[in-house]
C-alpha cells in the first residue's frame, strides 16, 4: 500500500495580534511620559536625599555661564536677560496659584552668590516653596 | 440576460495599522522622558524684616569660598557635621541650623550640605519619608541671604 504523503506545514510567525501589542506600547508611552518645558543642559548637583515635587512646577534654570531660563510650568522656557527679571516672573506665577512650585536647576559650579540672588528675588515675590533639583548620588 | 454582479463586502484597510502604530511607538520613545526629576525642598521663609537670631542660639555652618567648612568656628568634614548637629539638635529640637555660604562657594557644595542635614532629618523624623505635608517635624534651617549676613555682622564675618 502506498503511503499518503505527509502534509507539510508552513512555518510563519503569527503577526495578527502586532498590531494590539503595538497599540498596548502607544498608550504606555502616552501616559507615562512627560515632555520637559526646559531643555537647558545643566550638571547637576549630587545628593542621597531627594524628593519629588509637582508636576507643572516653575523652572528657573541657571547655566555656569550665568545665563537663566524660565519656564512657569505650561510653556517651554525662554531666557531672562536678569536676575531681576524674576521677580516679575515668579508673581506672575503666584497670581494663579499663591502655591506654586518653583524648582531652580542650577548647575554645580554656579557661584552661591547667584542662587542667593535668585532666592532673594523669589523670597520678595513671596514664593513659598522651592526646590533645589538635584541628580541621585549612588552610595559606594 | 441577467448581469451577475459581483457584490464586494465593505471593510476597513487595516494592514498598515501596525506600522503606523509602531512608527508613533518610536516617536513617543524619541522625544519624550520619564519624569524622575527630584530635588532637596526647602521653605522660603516670609519676607518680613527678619527676626535676628542670636549667634550662640543656633548652628552656625559657615562654607568658604574653596568648599571647606566651618562649623561652630571649628573646621569641619562634611561627614561629621550630621554627627555634630544631631548631638546639638536632640538637646533642643528648635535650635535653628545656620547655612551661611561665602559669594564664591559652588552651589555644590551647599546641596552636599543641606543633603546631610535632610538625611539627619530623615533620620530623626522618619515619618518624613512619606512626603506628606502635614508632618511639620522639620529641622529649622535656615539660609541667610547676604542682606542678612550683613545684618549679623562681625561673627558671621570671622
Amino acid at each position: 500500500m502506498k503511503l499518503r504523503k505527509p502534509k507539510t506545514l508552513g512555518a510563519y510567525i503569527p503577526t495578527v495580534s502586532m498590531a494590539d501589542i503595538a497599540m498596548l506600547l502607544i498608550i504606555f508611552f502616552m501616559i507615562t511620559t512627560t515632555i520637559p518645558v526646559d531643555r537647558t543642559p545643566v550638571q547637576l548637583p549630587k545628593s542621597i536625599e531627594r524628593s519629588g515635587f509637582p508636576e507643572g512646577s516653575a523652572v528657573i534654570a541657571i547655566t555656569p555661564e550665568g545665563l537663566i531660563n524660565v519656564s512657569d510650568g505650561k510653556e517651554q522656557s525662554h531666557p531672562i536677560a536678569d536676575v531681576s527679571d524674576i521677580f516679575s516672573f515668579a508673581a506672575n506665577v503666584l497670581v494663579d496659584d499663591p502655591t506654586h512650585t518653583f524648582v531652580i536647576k542650577a548647575d554645580g559650579q554656579v557661584p552661591y552668590q547667584l542662587i542667593d540672588a535668585v532666592m532673594t528675588q523669589l523670597r520678595s515675590a513671596r514664593v513659598e516653596k522651592i526646590v533645589l533639583l538635584t541628580d541621585q548620588e549612588t552610595v559606594s | 440576460m441577467k448581469i451577475k454582479r459581483k457584490k464586494s463586502t465593505p471593510e476597513i484597510p487595516s494592514s498598515s495599522m501596525a506600522d503606523i502604530a509602531f512608527l508613533l511607538i518610536i516617536f513617543f520613545m524619541l522625544t519624550s522622558v520619564f519624569s524622575m526629576d527630584k530635588g532637596i525642598q526647602f521653605k522660603l521663609p516670609k519676607d518680613e524684616p527678619a527676626t535676628i537670631t542670636q549667634p550662640e542660639e543656633a548652628i552656625h555652618i559657615h562654607v568658604l569660598d574653596d568648599g571647606s567648612i566651618v562649623v561652630d568656628n571649628k573646621p569641619m568634614v562634611l561627614s561629621d557635621i550630621r554627627e555634630y548637629v544631631k548631638s546639638k539638635v536632640e538637646i533642643n529640637r528648635t535650635k535653628p541650623v545656620i547655612v551661611h555660604c561665602e559669594p564664591g562657594t559652588p552651589y555644590a557644595r551647599l546641596i552636599d550640605v543641606l543633603d546631610e542635614l535632610k538625611q539627619l532629618e530623615l533620620e530623626m523624623y522618619p515619618e518624613n519619608k512619606d512626603d506628606d505635608p502635614t508632618n511639620d517635624k522639620h529641622i529649622f534651617i535656615s539660609i541667610p541671604t547676604q542682606e542678612e549676613i550683613a545684618a549679623w555682622g562681625q561673627y558671621l564675618g570671622s
